[in-house]
Parts: structure tokens; sequence; C-alpha cells
């Protein structure tokens, strides 16, 4: 019976297999009864996410990778030859780590991503409401979450942004400050332009011009943004009045040209303006970026700003590593002090059922009185138990509580029993 | 050694320790900004008031400057006075890292050029003209924001140079944006241009009550006017002609430039405001 993390992952597993084992939330809640409707399984959380499809739990009793195995297997539709190879399962105290490290971002594709807290809690959120996650793991879930806040408020492990929509918020506010109202055009209505969009208004920008060939596309992502639609060949009329440009369409040629910035710049007053080419084949002329006050990026400057980022997240990981190994260590001596306390209870029953019988025999012919008597025993009770149930909890803070127990379990034939077993 | 040149050494002792700390910052994976730097640069602040304090009782003047050594060291003062007390928020942009070098080299120029002042006794009735105090407080100050308007220029280059490198190094992680520093460029400099005004007037003043003449003829008031002039076309081409960017920011620093010819270039130059010569 222990902690388990059963699943596959960006590291082995390729987009194309871990596509197949999304689970949508009914999915994800329909697995979850039945994991715990298993003899094996004794609670359970699933996290199912573009990066990762696992299974963090309890187990109770027999082959919990064989159940679990028979579970993704049923949720996704695939023979398990298919997953097998690129399965990732951990179990005990590994499994423990694993599911902290997790929630710490240090296991994302993008090392120290918050967003993986989010779905850490909502995936918690869900099983609790599932009704398959009992003490054990509500402590677990609740210390990984705990952690995965204090690495991100601790260390710098998620700061500097590492996706193209948000390096784009990030250089925008390198050069006009915190966006406020910025004014924005956006050549092409892409998915990654629409993304960048997003970003851009949600961080203060104003969505004002959406230039496309498409009518009907362009006035409909332009309503989305409250912005207004432009026809392609009327773009450069706009240029004076926004701050930032986002090109994404698929012209084989250049759409923005070194003379209409320059115009642009002219009448703008030398105001910074700021153009983002994620287009392939580019659709700004890279000549450009030598205008001054000009600043262009194409989706290669845009990489080597998040790889620029990625480089200080890696700088934070030992730190993270260092808290989130304390937090581990932490909860393992809980969970030892945890399992120790039966042991130690009929330990402590062992030994009062001695002395009352013991005491009850030597004072048959003497005068003790009921009070004489409990004290006597109170007194060789503290006596006695103090050494062994300091030196347990000790034990279970350090580690290495185990080898008591058997101790104690084995020289006064104590039954065994512990923690989380089904009744 | 004299009292006044042991404080002098040690406000900028402590200014090159807080540009230490602001360096050790700079070039490790913290923010912009070291916990100890500002506590030296405050105690280094502290201590150059103390230097002050202490000339002022020794030579019976309210304002001890004349003479290269004091200007350095009250010029100093006054950059450490406008950094600490009067922009406060620019503590908090790596405008140390650029500031205490300057703080080092005025304050270790002062340091070394000192002498106790005991071969010149200026003429008390003139310097303790109301005019003449008004005239050398809004001059250094003024002086001191155009150091800072100018440290905002130097560090605007820097960041915009980096934003078009597209290499996002050390310096694009810990300047401020273009944005903010361009605002560091012209606020104080807004700041400065009218102190400068005031200074230029109240010397008129100083000089016609102490000399019966304007002296506007001098170089030193000439070259002056100069800068102001220089400095008023700068704020008209940011604020009315609404021109942004590098290329006023490049002539923010041009104007810097007529700053040092005249307040360190003319000390060269046989002029009025020379006292230690006069």
């Amino acid at each position: 019976m222990s902690f388990f993390s059963y699943g596959i992952n960006h590291k082995e597993c390729p987009i194309e297999v871990r596509e197949k084992f999304y689970l949508d939330p009914a999915k994800t809640r329909s697995a979850l009864a039945r994991a715990i409707a298993s003899n094996e399984i004794e609670e359970a959380v699933i996290l199912s996410t573009c990066n990762r499809t696992e299974f963090y739990g309890f187990a109770a009793e027999g082959d919990w990778r064989e159940a679990l195995s028979a579970l993704l297997e049923e949720a996704s539709g695939m023979k398990k030859s298919f997953f097998q190879p690129y399965i990732e399962d951990h179990e005990g105290k590994e499994a423990v780590r694993y599911i902290f490290r997790v929630a710490a971002g240090l296991e994302s594709l993008v090392v120290g991503e918050s967003e993986i807290l989010g779905q850490m809690r909502d995936a918690f959120r869900m099983a609790n409401e599932e009704k398959a996650v009992h003490s054990l793991l509500y402590r677990l879930m609740e210390k990984t979450l705990k952690n995965g806040k204090d690495v991100r408020s601790t260390t710098k492990i998620n700061e500097g942004a590492v996706s193209v929509p948000s390096v784009a918020v990030e250089l925008a506010e390198k050069i006009f400050g915190k966006l406020s109202g910025e004014k924005v055009m956006v050549i092409g209505t892409g998915q990654m332009s629409v993304l960048t969009m997003k970003n851009l208004r949600n961080s203060g920008a104003e969505i004002r011009f959406v230039v496309s060939r498409d009518a009907e596309s362009g006035e409909k992502t332009a309503a989305e943004f409250d912005a207004v639609w432009v026809p392609i060949e009327r773009w450069a009329g706009c240029l004076s009045k926004i701050d930032i440009l986002i090109s994404s369409t698929s012209s084989p040629e250049p759409v923005v040209r070194v003379k209409d910035i320059e115009r642009a710049m002219s009448e703008r007053r030398n105001r910074p303006l700021f153009l983002i080419d994620i287009a392939v084949p580019r659709d700004i002329e890279p000549g450009i970026n030598a205008l001054d006050d000009v600043y262009l990026y194409n989706v290669d400057d845009l990489k080597n700003v998040t790889d620029s980022n990625l480089k200080l997240r890696q700088k934070e990981i030992s730190q993270a590593e260092a808290l989130t190994d304390e937090s581990v260590l932490a909860f393992a001596g809980w969970l030892e002090q945890l399992e120790a306390r039966p042991t130690l209870e009929r330990f402590e029953s062992f030994v009062d059922g001695v002395l009352r019988e013991e005491l009850a025999k030597s004072s048959a012919g003497v005068k003790l009185g009921e009070q004489e008597r409990s004290e006597i025993r109170d007194r060789i009770r503290a006596k006695l138990l103090h050494s062994p149930i300091t030196r347990i909890k000790e034990a279970s803070r350090n580690g290495g509580v185990n080898r008591y127990l058997e101790a104690l379990q084995s020289l006064f034939n104590l039954d065994q029993d512990s923690p989380g077993k089904k009744k | 050694m004299h009292l006044s040149n042991i404080l002098l050494g040690s406000a900028c002792a402590l200014y090159a320790a807080a540009f230490a700390c602001h360096l050790v910052s700079f070039l490790g994976k913290g923010g912009s900004e070291h916990p100890f730097a500002s506590g030296f640069l405050r105690v280094g602040f502290l201590i150059s008031t103390l230097f002050f304090l202490e000339e002022a009782a020794r030579q019976k003047y309210f304002l001890p400057v004349y003479g290269a050594s004091q200007a350095l060291a009250f010029f100093a003062w006054s950059l450490a006075f406008v950094y600490l007390v009067l922009f406060v928020r620019i503590q908090r942009e790596s405008f140390g890292l650029v500031l205490t070098p300057i703080l080092v080299l005025l304050s270790g120029g002062a340091a070394a050029s000192f002498s106790d002042g005991r071969l010149y006794q200026p003429d008390s009735a003139v310097f303790s003209n109301a005019y003449f105090i008004l005239h050398v407080v809004n001059a250094f100050f003024a002086y001191a924001c155009f150091t800072i308007s100018f440290a905002a220029g130097i560090l605007y280059l820097i960041q915009q140079r980096e934003l078009k490198s597209k290499q996002a190094g050390r310096f694009y992680h810990k300047f401020p944006s273009l944005e903010a520093l361009e605002t560091l460029v012209f606020q104080p400099m807004i700041w400065g241009a009218l102190l400068l005004s005031a200074a230029i007037g109240a010397g008129i003043f100083w000089s016609k009550s102490s000399y019966g003449v304007y002296g506007l003829t001098d170089p030193k008031t000439i070259a002056t006017l100069l800068t102001i002039a220089v400095y008023f076309i700068v704020l008209y081409l940011h604020h009315v002609a609404r021109v942004r960017g590098k290329k006023v920011t490049v002539f923010s620093l041009i104007a810097f430039g007529m700053i040092l010819v005249s307040f360190i270039g003319m000390r060269f130059v046989e002029n009025s405001h020379n006292f230690i010569r006069a």
C-alpha cells in the first residue's frame, strides 16, 4: 500500500500519441469513478493536459499498475501495447517526489510554467467532487499545491515569457512600459496572431485594426476584439495611428516594406513602433529594423528571447528543487508519523495492560488505594515509554522509522496494521 | 589628515561600496537593486552633508562652495540629494549602476583636490548674499537634475540597442522600458531647465548687487546661457513638436555635453566664477 503516479507525459511520449490520451472532464470523471471502484486503487486524481495524462493516488492492494493500465486502455480506447513503452510510473516516496515536482513545474516541458499549478488544482477539485480523494491524497495534494505556489513565489522559475504570444507582450512592455491603450493592428488572422492579440489585449493594449483579404473572416475577428476591419489594400494608411503591428499572412512576398515604415515614422515623429512578423515566409522586410525607433521581431527573434528567458529559468531550477525536496521530506515525515501511530498505540496499550495486571497482582497484599496505584502506573509508564516514543518520533521525522516499528512489532508481538487500509 | 578630507574620502568609499553592490546585483541573477546599495549611498550622503557642516563651521560661511574641490563635493551632494530625495522612484530602476560611479568620481575628485581653504579668504559680504546662495543652490541642483537626465539617456540608448540586437541579454532583463527611461530623461530635464533659469536670474542680480554689473559677458555666463538655450530647444522638440525616441535622446546627451563644458571646461578659462583666482 503506497502512493503511486502512473501515466504518459511529454518526456518520452510524442504528441501524436499524447493527444490520443487526452481525457476531457467527462472522461476524467468517469475514469475516476472506475478507479476508486477497483480493489487496487484507494484514492486517485487524474491530471490530463496537452503534455501529460497521469494518475496520482494511493494504492490499496494487488497490482495497481495492471489496474491503471486497464483503466487507461478503456478510457482512451487504445491497446495497452500501444502506450506501454511510454508509461512513466513511480511508487512510494518516489511517487510523492514526482507529484511535488510536477506541481512545481520541474517536470514541465517549459520549466517553471505556471499553468500546471492551475491544472493540478482543477484536477484535485474534480477528484474531490467525485469523492476519489480521502485523507492521505488530500494531504498530499494540499502540500503539493502549496509547494508549487511557494516555489514560484520564492524563486524566479516562472519569470520571463516563454511562448511567442507572451514574448510579444514582454517586448511591447520593454518598449512602451506597462501597456495602457497602445494601439495594435493585425495583418492576417491566423491562429498565432489571434493568440498574440488576446495576450496583448489582456495586458492592456487596444486592438484597433484587423486587416485581411477576406472581409467575412476579418470582420468576424475584428468584432471579437472590438476592432475595425480594414481591407488589405488600405492597411498602410493606418500605420501612423498604431504602436504595434502584427503580421501573419501567407503572402509569398513581403507585405510591409521599408518605404511604408519610413513614411509612417516621419508622421509619427519617431514615436517607437513595434513590429511582430510571425509569418513564414516573412511579411515584413528585414531592413526595417535598421530604422531608428522601429523594433522588428520575426519568429526566430522571438524564439531568441524565449531561449534567453528559459536560460534564466534554468538557473533557478536548483533552488526550486531544493525547496521541493524539503517539502517532500516534510511530507514523508508526516506520513511515517502517521504510519507509526497504530503501532505506538498498540505498544502503549500493551504496556498499560502489563502494568495494570502486574500492579494488581503485587498490590494484592499491600494497602494501596486506586489513586496511589494509578500514580505508580503513570510513573512507570512514563519512564518506560518516553525513550522509545521519542526515538520513534525522531526517526519518523528523519526517515527510517520502519525498523523501529518492525522491532516493536516483532519483540512485543503486536498486530500489524497501517493507515489507508480499506475497511 | 584634515577632518574634511577624511569625511570626503569616507563618502567616496561609501559611494564606491554602493557601486560595487549595484554591480554585483547587475551581474548576478537577482533583481536590479541590491539590499545594501541604498544603505551605503544614504550613509555616504549623510557623511558628505557632515563635510559641508564642518566646512561651514570652519570657514564661517553658510555655503562654503568655492574652488574645484568644494564645487565637486557640492555637485556630488546635490546629485545624491536629487537621486535619494526628489526622484525616489528611479532608485528601483538600475540608475544606481550609472549614478554611483559618477558620485565616486565627483567625491573622489573633491577629496583628491581638497585643500584646507586657508589659501583663500573670500569676501564674506559678497558670499553671504541671498542671491549668491540662491544662484549656487539652484545651479547645482539643476546640474544634478541634468545628470539624472543624462544617466537615463545613456540607459535609454543601451536598452534600445539591446532591443535592436534582439539578444535579450542582461541589459534587456534588468533595465526599465524605453518609455520609462524617456520619461526619466525629460522629467528631470524640465526641473533642471527651470532651476538653471532661476540660477542665471539670481546670478545676474547677485552680480549687479555685489559688483555693480550684470556680468552677462562673463564666459561662464555665456556658456550657461547657450546650454540653457540648447536644453529649451530639446524640451521644445519633445514636448511641443512631439519628437520622440532615439534622436531626441541623443540631443539631450549633447546638451549635457554643454553642461560639462560650462561647468568644468570654463574652469580653464579666465572668468568671474573662478573664485580661487579672484
